[in-house]
């Protein structure tokens, strides 16, 4: 999926008096993977919320595969994200009352895919990660690493053509963090890919690499 | 997974939260299930017994009293109506059927009442009656020779308290002493036909005996009704007025033998209405519309569990906005649950439906919980309620008012998730993904 921002800014506040994104041009093409870096407050999670349609910005165009983001509705945009876009955060942000399984399904199923081959894949996934075992765990009952690789298990569940991610592995040990990158990259497919970081463990593995600075207006 | 997968995997995260806030609901459906089968069965013990009767006859005095020591048993007597009223309305062309009643006498507690093989007739409906046999559960109708009960009231009349014994009136031809039990007398005191029993006088149980003794031969055993003529002891009115303790019951205003009341069973059409008009004008007597009065009865008692009912709903409503308040309250700390939802593609009416949904299946399973415990708590007091009111409430009948009052507890309970559905409808999630710190 391609993926263009263009002339974006975003503030928050009562009077938006603080500019939380400022983007000048940033476009990837499809299936391809870029690593944006900055600072804390940098913009960095600000940006991903915009790709997935999470926050629409005050000034700006974003589009996502030949779709103009701003130009939706939010019900439009909720059905663009459940089927296009998956999402790894830091936090994992998993739902602790469903079993390791149920989180794999319940992202399919909000994407329209049928309960059945939902079930089908997610088993697959849990294979390929080697935590079929656990497949009925709670998140809580799973280490660290086995969180982060059900996460990303869950945002690319369901074949998503844009894939972003938010500090995946600032919870994780060398190995998770290595383990759960490896993962990131391989299920991503021909999908396009946008991790948001400042783990020099990550950044290093990117050949695109961008900074939330560079990307400014000027 | 559906939708309702997931509201009922949140609640079962929230177990104990959501199960206190069920017992809420709970106790107040509890609340409105015993007030609705108690005024279900209070209706029952008095509208079932009354069924089949038409208009009652009896002296001047309250309506309501004569019907109720008639066809409920309960209360004195409020007084007497001469035999002749009884023989008049027999011959009226506005009746088909005249029963008289005579009360004075008890067999061990149990009621005695003294009356013809009119009772039995088909054209009394009452309990049922394709056929008198159909009255009774074995033995046969009693039988009032008519002879001998014109020689019993003529010798009442004129030497009242010289009646002596039973088949002491001279002259007379030989006595039948004949009763019919009630089934509940049967049972509890193992009478069958061919037993030969002694009532004693008056109406409270542990009467004292006639002067002279009496012996009845039980020759039926009522068919079971499950109203007050189960508690019954029918005997012939002959052998009624023979007994010398009954000298008493004669009218003074017509020095002539008293009945407390007579059955009245009018012919189709006006003849109802007539004979209201009628026997209501004149001073001795009045006639009472047994269907009316107990309503007006009902109409009173309800007034009376129409306040437990408001209260029970209150009850209810005290519920069913816990449920809103323990959602509302819940919703801080699940906004981050909410927003994990949406990002994951689930749309806004999604989130607002799925709060919607753990409110009411929270209602739908206090309510439950409530409904049960209702039943369970009318079947552990039926005998309680039985021994002081006279009637036994059943709980296991499912009354359309409950099912109605359970679905608007659901109903209710969807409402009580309106608001913090609306609230996790608005919730913003690019704030919400982050943990709180």
């Amino acid at each position: 999926m391609r993926v263009l921002v263009e002339g974006v800014r975003h503030f928050y506040g009562s009077r938006r008096e603080h500019l939380a994104l400022d983007v000048a041009r940033f476009a990837l093409d499809s299936g391809a993977h870029a690593c944006v870096v900055g600072r804390s407050g940098s913009g960095k999670t600000t940006l991903l919320n915009v790709l997935a349609g999470v926050l629409v910005p005050c000034i700006g165009r974003v589009q996502v595969g030949d779709t103009e983001l701003s130009a939706l509705s939010e019900p439009e945009r909720d059905v663009l994200r459940a089927r296009n876009i998956g999402c790894v955060f830091q936090t994992f942000n998993l739902l602790e009352q469903l079993s390791a399984l149920e989180n794999l399904t319940l992202a399919q199923r909000f994407a329209g895919i049928a309960a059945e081959p939902a079930r089908r894949r997610a088993r697959e996934l849990l294979e390929q990660l080697g935590i079929a075992h656990r497949e009925s765990a709670r998140p809580s009952e799973l280490s660290l690493g086995e969180q982060q690789r059900l996460a990303i298990a869950r945002a690319v569940s369901k074949g998503p053509g844009l894939v972003l991610a938010d500090e995946p592995t600032a919870s994780l040990d060398d190995d998770s963090a290595r383990a759960a990158l490896d993962l990131l990259l391989a299920c991503c497919g021909g999908g396009t890919l946008v991790i948001a970081t400042h783990d020099a463990r990550v950044i290093e593995r990117f050949a695109r690499v961008t900074s939330m600075v560079e990307l400014r207006h000027r | 997974m559906r939708l309702d997968q997931l509201v009922r995997r949140n609640l079962r995260g929230q177990r104990v939260g959501a199960s206190l806030t069920a017992l809420n609901v709970a106790l107040g459906a509890l609340l409105v299930s015993v007030v609705l089968l108690l005024r279900s069965a209070t209706a029952g013990a008095f509208l079932h017994p009354s069924r089949g009767f038409s208009l009652i006859v009896g002296p001047k005095g309250s309506r309501l009293e004569l019907v109720l020591n008639t066809i409920f048993q309960l209360g004195q007597s409020p007084g007497l109506l001469s035999y002749g009223v009884f023989e008049e309305l027999e011959r009226h062309p506005s009746v088909q059927l005249a029963v008289p009643y005579a009360v004075g006498d008890t067999f061990r507690g149990f009621r005695v009442i003294g009356t013809t093989e009119a009772f039995f007739d088909p054209r009394f409906p009452y309990p049922s009656a394709d056929s008198p046999q159909s009255k009774l559960a074995s033995g046969r109708p009693l039988r009032c020779d008519r002879a001998a009960l014109r020689a019993a009231l003529s010798a009442l009349v004129s030497a009242p308290g010289a009646a002596g014994a039973m088949g002491a009136v001279e002259g007379a031809p030989e006595p039948a002493a004949e009763a019919v039990v009630g089934a509940g007398v049967a049972a509890a005191l193992d009478v069958r036909v061919g037993d030969r029993i002694e009532p004693t006088h008056g109406v409270e149980a542990g009467g004292i005996a006639h002067r002279d003794r009496h012996l009845w031969q039980v020759v039926g055993v009522l068919a079971r009704t499950g109203t007050p003529l189960d508690q019954a002891v029918l005997i012939n009115l002959d052998s009624f007025f023979r007994i010398a303790d009954h000298s008493g019951g004669i009218v003074p205003e017509t020095n002539e033998a008293g009945l407390s009341a007579v059955l009245l069973f009018p012919k189709p059409g006006v003849h109802k209405a007539l004979l209201l008009s009628q026997l209501n004008k004149r001073s001795a007597l009045q006639v009472a519309d047994v269907d009316a009065e107990v309503r007006a009865l009902l109409g009173i008692v309800g007034n009376v569990d129409r306040v437990f009912f408001y209260i029970a709903v209150l009850v209810v409503v005290v519920g069913v906005v816990s449920v809103a308040v323990a959602l509302y309250n819940t919703l801080a700390s699940r906004r981050r649950e909410l927003a994990i939802l949406r990002i994951l593609g689930a749309r806004r009416r999604t989130v607002f439906g799925m709060l919607v949904g753990e409110a009411a299946l929270i209602s739908a399973l206090g309510g439950l919980a409530g409904f049960l415990g209702g039943h369970l708590t009318v079947a552990a007091v039926s005998g309680l309620v039985e021994q002081s009111a006279g009637f036994r409430p059943s709980a296991l009948v499912l009354l359309p008012e409950e099912v109605l009052a359970y679905l608007l507890v659901i109903g209710a309970g969807a409402l009580a998730g309106v608001l913090p559905g609306f609230e996790a409808y608005r919730s913003d999630v690019a704030s919400n993904l982050v943990p709180p710190a």
